[in-house]
C-alpha cells in the first residue's frame, strides 16, 4: 500500500507543478500580446492627431510640403490593416521621424510657433509620444519577463516542448529623432 | 537656486544682527530663572543651616513629645537619674532607664534629620515646578517668537515669494490621499509649512508627525499605550506636470537590497499594494520599489528623465524618501528624525550650524521643483 500511495502522491506533486510552470509561461505569452494592444491603441491615438497638424500647418508651412505629404502617405499605409507587426513597427517609426522632422521645423516659423492651436497640438503630440514609449517600456518588460520563463530554469523544460521561443524587445525609436534634430540643425 | 555659501554670507552680513535681541532675550531669561533658582537655593541653606544651629533644641523638643506621647513624664524620668541609687534594685532600675534614655535621644536625632530631609524635599519640588512652569512658558514665547521672525526670514531669503506659516501644515486628508503610508492615523502633528508658487508649479511642504496607537493589555489586566510613529519629517505637495488618472507609488527598496532577485518575487507579493512595476533603469530600481495601478501610465509618470533625476534627488538629501503620483500632484515624504525649526532655550541661538541646517532642509524641499523638473510644461497639462 505504502509504495503506491507515495507514487501516487508524487505524481500529484509533479502535475500540479507542471499546471503552474504551463500557466505561468502562458500567463506571460498573453501579457505580451496584451502590452502589444496597448501600443496599438497608443498607435491609433496618434493616426487621428495627424489630420489635425497637417491642417494646422499646411498653410504656414510651405517649404515642407513633401514632408507633410509623407506624413500622410504613411498614415494611411499604417492604418490600412493588412501589415505584419513588424511592417507596422518599421512603418510607425518612419512616421515618428517625420513628424519629429516637422516639429523642428516649426523653429524657423515663429507665427506657427505662437499659434494657440498649433502649442495646444504640440503638447498633445509630445504627451502621445511619451505615452507611446511608456507602452513600448511595457511590452519590453513584459518581454523579459516572457523571455525570463523561456529560457531560465525549470520552465525552460516545459517551453522548448510546448514551443515557445524568445521574443525581440522593441528599440526605441527617440533615439532617431536626436538624430534627425542635429542633422537638420546642420543643414540649415 | 540659493547655496549655502550665498546663505552663509546673508547670515554674516544681515541674519546675524537680526538675531541680536532675540538672543538678548533669551540670555535675560536665563539670568532670571538662575535668580529664582539662587533664592531657592538660600532658602533651603539658611532653612538648613538654622537647623543644625538649634539641633539640640530641636531633638530636645521632640524627645519631650516622644516620652508625653507614651505616656512616661519626663521630669519623672530625669529625676530618676539623678537620685541616688542605694539598693541593687535601685540600681538596676537605674541601670534600664538610661538605656531607655540612649535609645529615646537616638529615635529622636534620627526625627530631626528626617524633618530636615522633607524641608530640603519640598524646597526642591517647589523650584522644579517653578522652573518647569517658567521654561515652558517663556519656550512657547520665544518660540513663536523665533519662526515668525527667523525662519520667515530665511524662507523669504530662499525665494521672496514664499509664504510661510508656522502653525499651518499639510492636512491630514492630503497626507492620507498621498497612499504612501497605509497604517490608520491616530495622531497627527504638523508645523511650519511653506507654500508659493515656483514658475507654474505650486506647491506646499510642512513638518509631519504622524503616528498611531497600540494599546496592550498584560497578563494582569493592565492596559498600556504606546505611540508608534508612521512619520516623521517633511512632506512636500507639488503640481504633477502630467494629466494621469491613476496612481502610482514609489517606496524605498529594502528587500532587493538585501535578497536580490528572490527579494523582488517578494515585493510582487506586497498585500495591500497595487502590482509592482519593474522599471528598467537599474540605480532607481536598486532605491525603490515601485507600485501602481496600471503599467503603462506608470512608466508614463516615470520617465527615464524622471526616474534620474530621482534617484540624484535620493543621493542628495541621503534619506530614504518615498513619493507618489496621485490625482494630477505629486507627493515626496522625506523622512526626518529631529523636529525642525525649534530654538533652543539653554543653548545660544548664535550657531551657524543650526541656521545651515535649517536652510539645507527648506533648499531641499524647494529645490523639489527644480530637481523634479516640474516646470518642464511641454505636454497638456499647463
Amino acid at each position: 500500500m505504502n509504495p503506491m500511495l507515495i507514487g501516487l502522491i508524487a505524481g500529484a506533486a509533479v502535475l500540479i507543478i507542471l499546471a503552474l510552470m504551463y500557466n505561468s509561461l502562458v500567463g506571460k505569452k498573453n501579457q505580451v500580446d496584451n502590452a502589444f494592444g496597448s501600443i496599438d491603441a497608443m498607435l491609433k491615438k496618434r493616426y487621428d492627431l495627424i489630420p489635425n497638424l497637417i491642417a494646422t500647418v499646411k498653410t504656414y508651412m510651405q517649404h515642407e510640403k513633401d514632408t507633410l505629404t509623407k506624413i500622410t502617405e504613411l498614415r494611411s499605409k499604417a492604418m490600412s490593416g493588412n501589415l505584419s507587426n513588424d511592417d507596422k513597427v518599421a512603418l510607425n517609426n518612419q512616421l515618428t521621424k517625420a513628424i519629429g522632422g516637422i516639429m523642428v521645423a516649426v523653429e524657423s516659423y515663429p507665427d506657427l510657433k505662437a499659434n494657440q492651436n498649433f502649442l495646444q497640438l504640440q503638447g498633445s503630440f509630445n504627451e502621445i509620444e511619451e505615452q507611446l514609449s511608456a507602452a513600448r517600456r511595457a511590452y519590453n518588460a513584459s518581454v523579459t519577463d516572457y523571455n525570463n520563463g523561456v529560457e531560465m530554469f525549470p520552465t525552460n523544460l516545459l517551453a522548448g516542448i510546448i514551443g515557445y521561443k524568445r521574443r525581440q524587445v522593441f528599440e526605441i525609436p527617440e533615439v532617431e529623432r536626436q538624430n534627425v534634430s542635429a542633422a537638420d540643425l546642420f543643414k540649415k | 537656486m540659493k547655496t549655502t555659501d550665498e546663505f552663509h554670507s546673508y547670515y554674516d552680513s544681515k541674519l546675524i544682527t537680526d538675531l541680536q535681541p532675540l538672543e538678548s532675550e533669551r540670555k535675560g531669561f536665563i539670568k532670571r530663572i538662575l535668580r529664582i533658582s539662587f533664592i531657592f537655593l538660600v532658602i533651603a541653606g539658611a532653612g538648613s543651616g538654622i537647623f543644625f544651629i538649634f539641633q539640640n533644641k530641636i531633638i530636645d523638643a521632640i524627645e519631650r513629645m516622644g516620652y508625653a506621647n507614651a505616656g512616661v513624664s519626663a521630669d519623672l524620668v530625669n529625676s530618676f537619674t539623678k537620685s541616688t541609687a542605694n539598693n541593687f534594685a535601685d540600681k538596676m532600675i537605674q541601670q534600664q532607664v538610661n538605656l531607655m534614655r540612649i535609645e529615646a535621644r537616638v529615635e529622636s536625632k534620627k526625627a530631626s534629620l528626617t524633618l530636615l530631609l522633607i524641608f530640603n524635599i519640598l524646597i526642591i519640588t517647589v523650584w522644579i515646578i517653578v522652573f518647569t512652569i517658567k521654561t515652558a512658558r517663556f519656550s512657547k514665547k520665544f518660540r513663536t517668537k523665533f519662526k515668525s521672525e527667523v525662519i520667515q526670514k530665511i524662507v523669504l531669503f530662499i525665494d521672496d515669494k514664499l509664504n510661510y506659516r508656522p502653525a499651518g501644515g499639510i492636512s491630514e486628508s492630503n497626507f492620507r490621499n498621498s497612499n504612501i503610508f497605509l497604517t490608520d492615523v491616530d495622531r497627527y502633528k504638523c508645523e511650519d509649512e511653506v507654500s508659493g508658487m515656483l514658475g507654474a508649479t505650486r506647491f506646499e511642504f510642512s513638518e509631519v508627525h504622524a503616528e498611531y496607537k497600540k494599546t496592550e493589555t498584560d497578563s494582569k489586566g493592565r492596559t498600556k499605550t504606546r505611540w508608534i510613529t508612521i512619520f516623521k519629517g517633511l512632506f512636500f505637495i507639488g503640481d504633477f506636470n502630467k494629466h494621469f488618472k491613476t496612481r502610482t507609488i514609489v517606496l524605498p527598496d529594502n528587500l532587493e537590497r538585501m535578497f536580490g532577485f528572490i527579494g523582488k518575487a517578494l515585493q510582487s507579493m506586497n498585500v495591500g499594494r497595487d502590482q509592482l512595476i519593474k522599471l528598467e533603469d537599474p540605480e532607481f530600481e536598486k532605491y525603490f520599489a515601485v507600485y501602481g495601478q496600471d503599467q503603462i501610465e506608470s512608466r508614463y509618470i516615470l520617465s527615464t528623465s524622471l526616474m534620474k533625476r530621482i534617484v540624484d534627488f535620493r543621493q542628495k538629501s541621503k534619506r530614504p524618501v518615498s513619493l507618489s503620483f496621485v490625482h494630477s500632484k505629486v507627493f515626496v515624504a522625506i523622512p526626518v528624525g529631529a523636529n525642525l525649526f525649534e530654538p533652543r532655550v539653554f543653548r545660544t541661538i548664535l550657531n551657524f550650524e543650526m541656521y545651515r541646517n535649517y536652510f539645507e532642509y527648506l533648499a531641499l524641499c524647494t529645490g523639489l521643483v527644480e530637481d523634479l523638473n516640474l516646470n518642464m510644461r511641454i505636454w497638456t497639462k499647463q
